[in-house]
Order: C-alpha cells, then sequence, then structure tokens
C-alpha cells in the first residue's frame, strides 16, 4: 500500500479533507466565517458598516507589523537600492555613478571568494542541518514517559545565542585540549589548529551549525504531531515495517514543513556572519570570508556603503531567486493532502 | 489577475507606508554641532586598564576649568579598522565631541568625511598656524593625522617595538649574552634561525613544545618585515600604491620561505594551544615560558608586570637583515579627534589640548606605558614609565605608517598576502600581484593626493639631547 493510499483510504474515516483545493477552501472560509459573511463574495461590493468597522479593526491589529515591516525591511530595502546606485562612505552627500558599484561587484576577485565559501556552507551546512533537525525532532517524538526532559535537553543548545556559541566552540578546538581535537587524535590526527587550515575551518562552522538544529526540529515536531497517529495504524495492519512507514507516511507528509526548513535553512547560510566574525574574522586565508562578512568591512572597515548595498541588492536578488527556483520545484514534492484537525 | 487600479492602489499604500516608515526613521532630533551645549563635552575615551589613568587626566582637567562638565564613556573597540560604533553613533547624531582614536584610522575617517578638521580651532584659540602648533608634536605622529592640507586631531601615545627574550631560556640556550646586549647592535635574522635551529623541541606527534620565535606572532607581521626592509608602498608622484614591487616580491618570498621552514601549522597549533583566540592578556605563550623571543610593544612591560612579575626577562632590538645593518623600528599609536556633530566648542578644544597635550600627557603615560608624542614630554623623564626607556631609545629609528584613506584596505591585503603565504595558496608572485589589485583601484578615488614631505620616515629632528641613543 503506497502512502497516497494510505491517505484516500484514511481520509474519510477521519474528516480529514483529502484534496487539495478542498483543504484550502476550508482553510479560507475560517475568517469569512468569522465576519458573518460564509459564503463567498461577489466581486463588487460595497462593504457593510461592519465589515469596514472588522477591516479598520484588522488593520489596526496588524499595523505593528506594517509599520515595522515598512521601518525596518521596505524602507531600508529601497534606500538600500537608490545608495546602490551611488558612491557614499555615509558622511558626504553620495554621488550618483549609476550601476558602476554592480560592475565592480562583477570582477572583484574578493566577491568571488566570498561567494564561493558561503555556497560551500550553503550546500554543506543546510542538507546536514535538515537531517540533524529531522534526527533531533524524531527522537523528540518518542512515546516515552520523560519525553519533556528529552526534548528539553535536545533543544537547550539552540537557546544559547550564536555569538556565545562561538567562544564556547573556540575551546572546543583547541589543538590540544580541546574535545573536538582530543577525538581526532583518538584516529591518529595530529594536533592541528582546525580554525587555522582553510580545509577544516568552514567545517567547524558547520558542525557548530548543528547545534543550533533545536530550533528547526521543533517545527519538524509540529509537523510530525501533525501527521495523523490513524494512517500509522492503518500502514501496521497494513505489515509495513518501520522504515517503510517513514518513507511512505512520515517524509511525504512532512514535506511543507521540510519546504520550511529549507527555505529558513537556505536563507540563513547566505547571512552566516556572527560565526566567522567572531572565531576567524575571515580567515585563514579568506577560508571564512562569508558573503555577509565581506559587505559589512566593505561598510564598516572601508567607508563603501555605496558599494556594500550593491552587495546586499544582489544578495536580495539572488535569494529571491533560490527562494523562488525552490518554490517551483516544491510542485513536484511537496504535499499539502493531509492536516490534522 | 491584478487589474490595473488594484496595482495602483497596492503601489499607493506601499508608497505611503515607505514614507511613513522613512519619516519615523529620519525624524530625530538630537543637538549636534553648535547646537550642543558648549560647557558639556562628551568623550569617547580609553577602555579596559586604561580607565584609571585617564580619570587621573579628567580630574587634572576639571581642576583647572571646573566650569566645564566632561561626561566620559566608553567607546566599543572592533579592532582595526572597524568603524561601525563611530559610523552609527555620527549618523543617529549621538556621536561624541571628541573620540580616541587609532591614529592608523585619521587619514581614512578623514576621508570619508567622518572627522572635523581642528585647523579652524588652533587658528582661532592658538592664534599660530596649524602647521606650527602641530610642531610640538613628533612629526610622523602629527602626519598621521594630517589629510588633505588639514589637521584632523591631536596625537596621544606612541609605541615602537622590541625583541623582548626570556633570560632563563636564553640561559638554556646557551647563547651568548653580547649577542642580547642592544648595546652591541641587533642580532641578525640569521642568528636567530641559528638558535632556532638547536632550541626548539616538538613531541613525539610532531607538536612544538618550545618555539624559539615566530616572525609573525604579536607585533610581527609581514607588513613589518616590508617596512623592516625598506619596502615603500606608495608613489607620492604617480598617485599608487605599490605592493607589487620587486621589493615587496622579494620580502614576500622571504617571507614564504620562513614559514615554510617553521612548518606553518605547527606554529599554528602551537599558537591556539598556548595562546587561542580571544585568551586573556596574562594567557601568551611567551608568558608561560614556551617561546624564547617575541616582538612586541611597550604594552607588553606593564602586562608582565601585572600579569607575570617574576619572570625574567630581557629586551634588545629587532633583528634585521646584515650585520652591518642600522637597528630598524616602527611606531603606531592614538589620538584625540572630534567627529562630525561634535559641538567643536572652546571647551571641547581645551579638553582635547590638555588631554594630548603636555600635562596631560605627563599624567596619562606613566600610567599605561606607553610613550608620550608630545615633544616636551617625550624629554621629560618623568613623563613616562621609566621600565621602558628601551623603547623611548628607539624613537630615532621609528617608521610609521602611511597616512592613506586606504589604510584599512593595505592592511587586509597585507594580512591576506601573509596568510596566502602560509597556506601556500599562492606564489609569492601572484599574492603581491593580488594586493596591489585589491587596492590600487580604490586609492585611484581619492588621487591627487599629496602626503607630507617625509612621510613614514623616522623623524629627522629626533635627537633627543637628554636620552641614552644606542
Amino acid at each position: 500500500m503506497s502512502a497516497s493510499d494510505a491517505v484516500t483510504a484514511d481520509a474519510p474515516r477521519t474528516g480529514i479533507s483529502s484534496s487539495g483545493p478542498a483543504a484550502d477552501h476550508t482553510a479560507r472560509s475560517g475568517p469569512r466565517a468569522q465576519n458573518g459573511n460564509g459564503g463567498g463574495r461577489p466581486a463588487k461590493r460595497k462593504l457593510t458598516g461592519r465589515e469596514k468597522r472588522n477591516l479598520r479593526m484588522g488593520l489596526l491589529f496588524i499595523s505593528p507589523w506594517m509599520i515595522g515591516v515598512a521601518v525596518f525591511v521596505i524602507y531600508p530595502l529601497i534606500y538600500s537600492f537608490v545608495i546602490s546606485l551611488t558612491q557614499y562612505s555615509g558622511m558626504q552627500s553620495p554621488t550618483f555613478i549609476g550601476f558602476q558599484n554592480y560592475i565592480a561587484a562583477f570582477v572583484d576577485p574578493m566577491l568571488h571568494t566570498s561567494v564561493g565559501n558561503t555556497v560551500y556552507y550553503m550546500l554543506l551546512a543546510v542538507p546536514i542541518g535538515m537531517v540533524v533537525a529531522l534526527l533531533l525532532a524524531l527522537a523528540m517524538n518518542r512515546n516515552v514517559r520523560e519525553v519533556a526532559i528529552y526534548r528539553t535537553l535536545l533543544y537547550l543548545p539552540s537557546l544559547i545565542p550564536m555569538f556565545a556559541m562561538s567562544f564556547i566552540f573556540i575551546v572546543f578546538v583547541n589543538p590540544q585540549y580541546g574535545i573536538v581535537n582530543q577525538f581526532l587524535g583518538l584516529f591518529g590526527m595530529p594536533d592541528t589548529n582546525l580554525l587555522g587550515e582553510p580545509r577544516y575551518a568552514k567545517i567547524v562552522m558547520i558542525v557548530m551549525a548543528q547545534l543550533g538544529a533545536g530550533n528547526a526540529a521543533l517545527i519538524y515536531l509540529a509537523g510530525l504531531r501533525n501527521i495523523p497517529e490513524t494512517l500509522y495504524e492503518a500502514a501496521r495492519i497494513d505489515g509495513a515495517s518501520r522504515f517503510r512507514q517513514f518513507i511512505a507516511i512520515t517524509v511525504p507528509l512532512l514535506t511543507p514543513t521540510i519546504l520550511f526548513n529549507l527555505i529558513t535553512g537556505v536563507s540563513g547560510a547566505m547571512m552566516v556572519f556572527t560565526e566567522a566574525f567572531i572565531m576567524t574574522n575571515g580567515g585563514p586565508d579568506n577560508s571564512t570570508l562569508f558573503y555577509m562578512l565581506y559587505l559589512y568591512r566593505n561598510a564598516f572597515s572601508y567607508g563603501q556603503l555605496g558599494f556594500a548595498s550593491a552587495l546586499a541588492v544582489l544578495l536580495f536578488l539572488f535569494g529571491m531567486l533560490l527562494a523562488g527556483l525552490i518554490y517551483w520545484l516544491s510542485r513536484r514534492f511537496v504535499n499539502y493532502d493531509v492536516s490534522a484537525g | 489577475m491584478i487589474d490595473r487600479r488594484t496595482l495602483l492602489r497596492a503601489l499607493g499604500a506601499g508608497a505611503s507606508v515607505t514614507i511613513a516608515g522613512g519619516s519615523i526613521v529620519g525624524c530625530t532630533n538630537r543637538p549636534v554641532g553648535e547646537e550642543r551645549d558648549p560647557d558639556t563635552v562628551r568623550v569617547w575615551g580609553v577602555s579596559n586598564s586604561f580607565e584609571e589613568t585617564q580619570s587621573a587626566v579628567l580630574e587634572a582637567f576639571t581642576e583647572q576649568h571646573p566650569d566645564i562638565k566632561v561626561n566620559v564613556s566608553v567607546a566599543p573597540d572592533n579592532g582595526a579598522g572597524d568603524n561601525s560604533p563611530v559610523i552609527t553613533a555620527v549618523r543617529g547624531r549621538t556621536g561624541p565631541d571628541m573620540f580616541w582614536m587609532d591614529r592608523f584610522n585619521g587619514a581614512q575617517y578623514a576621508s570619508l568625511g567622518l572627522l572635523e578638521p581642528i585647523d579652524s580651532l588652533i587658528e582661532e584659540y592658538e592664534n599660530v598656524s596649524p602647521d606650527e602648533f602641530m610642531s610640538n608634536w613628533i612629526k610622523f605622529a602629527a602626519d598621521e593625522l594630517f589629510y588633505d592640507g588639514q589637521y584632523y586631531g591631536l596625537p596621544l601615545d606612541t609605541d615602537t617595538r622590541a625583541l623582548f627574550y626570556n633570560k632563563d631560556l636564553a640561559e638554556e640556550a646557551g647563547i651568548d649574552p653580547a649577542l642580547l646586549d642592544p648595546a652591541n647592535g641587533p642580532m641578525t635574522i640569521d642568528q636567530m634561525w641559528e638558535i632556532n635551529d638547536s632550541f626548539n623541541i616538538q613531541d613525539s606527534r610532531g607538536t612544538y613544545e618550545r618555539l624559539t620565535w615566530i616572525p609573525w606572532d604579536d607585533q610581527g607581521s609581514m607588513l613589518m618585515w616590508a617596512y623592516a626592509n625598506g619596502v615603500t608602498m606608495f608613489d607620492n608622484q604617480s598617485c599608487n600604491v605599490t605592493l607589487d614591487s620587486n621589493e615587496m616580491l622579494s620580502v614576500a618570498k622571504m617571507y614564504a620561505d620562513w614559514a615554510d621552514r617553521l612548518d606553518f601549522p605547527r606554529v599554528d597549533a602551537f599558537k591556539a594551544t598556548y595562546q587561542p583566540p580571544n585568551a586573556p592578556p596574562s594567557q601568551t605563550s611567551f608568558f608561560s615560558g614556551r617561546q624564547l623571543f617575541q616582538i612586541s610593544v611597550p604594552d607588553s612591560v606593564g602586562s608582565l608586570k601585572k600579569y607575570k612579575p617574576d619572570l625574567r626577562y630581557g629586551l634588545t632590538h629587532l633583528p634585521v637583515a646584515t650585520s652591518d645593518s642600522e637597528p630598524f623600528n616602527w611606531a603606531g599609536g592614538f589620538s584625540f579627534a572630534m567627529p562630525k556633530g561634535s559641538s567643536m566648542s572652546k571647551s571641547a578644544w581645551e579638553l582635547m589640548k590638555f588631554y594630548a597635550g603636555y600635562e596631560g600627557q605627563k599624567i596619562y603615560m606613566p600610567g599605561i606605558a606607553k610613550i608620550p608624542t608630545y615633544i616636551k614630554a617625550i624629554k621629560d623623564r618623568e613623563a613616562y614609565d621609566p621600565a621602558i626607556q628601551f623603547f623611548v631609545d628607539q624613537m630615532p629609528y621609528a617608521q610609521s605608517r602611511l597616512p592613506l584613506p586606504v589604510g584599512t584596505k593595505i592592511w587586509d591585503a597585507m594580512f591576506t598576502m601573509q596568510d596566502s603565504l602560509h597556506q601556500k595558496s599562492q606564489t609569492p608572485e601572484d599574492a603581491v600581484r593580488i594586493a596591489q589589485e585589491y587596492v590600487n583601484p580604490t586609492m585611484q578615488q581619492f588621487c591627487p593626493i599629496q602626503l607630507p614631505e617625509g612621510f613614514g620616515e623616522p623623524d629627522p629632528n629626533f635627537l633627543l639631547e637628554d636620552t641614552d641613543l644606542m
């Protein structure tokens, strides 16, 4: 029995809508029902007094976020774009230079290095992070009495700010006394300054990022709890092994969560900064010079705010492109078929 | 599909929200410049262990000027060339009236428009020309604050370098004491390597347990060795940085050999073990008796006194290329400057002049083991800690960094070059070429500029009648 069979077979019994659009309809009908306007609304119609009041109230309630987005997202975005067309130190009046900063960015060898480093980090840290977080979530989801303790323990490292974690990790990778090096020494690795070797410095940071997997794990956990137990029961009756259940039920039904974690993971990886800023300051040999660190250096060490803004705009565009690509691909693998009521 | 009307509405809404957002960000009403209270001076002063000494300076100032209120806070120090605290404060109109600044940043900050020139204050309150007034300080220190025809601050302290040696380890290594006596002139680099070859100890896994010297440790760097070998990094005539000159290339080749000879990854593991990044100032491989020589600044005399008073150490010249070479040294240091938005008031000027002048330096320097830059103070043996006399005697040999608007970029380029030679990721030829390509295009944005006559060179007038020159 395949996953889709399981879903279809199970759905009517549990009263869960089994098709995408229907589920969508149910979700959308909620707010309308609250509006006291259960059915569909004609395309053009004057709002009633009550609707107007509701609209005003609604807007009022979301206004803190709208203002927040305007002040901290939209305004800086537009401002950055304008500044990126200028030569600007932050102090003197900006000089308009057209797209020269963008041209300079494309030929800047240091930028190429930083893009390479960031992509390398992203390609390793994101998939590894997703697997680690999923394993943590599965562990947190075990049906044992003391699960609350395990959940707390597994989530705890994620509460440590990256800033503090960086300092802790410097001790972990001390060539002679660090726990990581002691462990590697068991396999005959000589005392090595892992943060001083271009080959290893990025790897250390990728490993370190896994200590923050608890956040993604919590989201997976919510996703896991959302899968109806009845599906597993049905699968067990049909004799599916645990592995089969995982592959045929858990993974397909977890895809919306996977998509969410993938996108937040990618966006986090593109903006990796703190670890490199504290532990290596971009070294050794620029091997941890990530995009954001190079951007920061241009803005605040070299006073080239125009160039730095151009880098920010490029990062934004690249991020949008990547997110769009992931969404496009997600149509093939994300399954919105089921949710526990 | 979105129709035209909806689109226009959405755009309108977006624009209003953006304007509203912008106004919230832009609507700040904090006084700057002349709007500020002229009798209150906001200072971003020194940090950590220097604060006590600073309080003594400010107390002495307040005694003389009871009507001036001084508001001191500590500016976060983000390391060489990171301007974020000052830039953000000045932009947010919360900048100080004067702040403690690495002189190395002077020309760069001035070129960014972050600083106010002080020439008008000198002319208004001192009734002399800026050049004449600034001649009270050591020339290279004043030069570092000179950009595009104007001065941007007053020099505070300076520091030369010395080769510290651990006397116990030197005896163990059987080094002839005459070799270490600065009266006999500097040792040569070859002599350093001779000691190195017999003194270093590695354990069975190849890890260093003790080392003779590390040419890139503490104050040693490829940048310093480039200066030591007479490399000029800027051509005043053509306004080009010259990081790819033949002189630089030969230094890069020599340096690459050194890194190879010491087996860089091994040295790196040694340092990361005994002096990991962000270690407290008391934890160094030299202090713990694992390193025979260390190139360092006068502050280390203070740190040794504080953290390792029982370590027997001596000071001598930095090693040089050949036995007939003159001693070599180089110096940096700090200053006080006025950022944009400063009140530029008479009170602020009085405080800055007092702090960086004879009286202030005489109170400030002895407490922090630094060399004064005010000429009258440097000639006064009570104006600095007697334990740093050796460093003061090095002043006639001291070169300094070029006061260029791309100072930080040169610094980064040189340390990138150093790194790639350590890791052997670039040949010396490629490394110097990359450094040049990284800095020179940015330099061209500021051309033409003229550096002051004799920039970066030891002060030609620096012959102190009353100090013991070596």
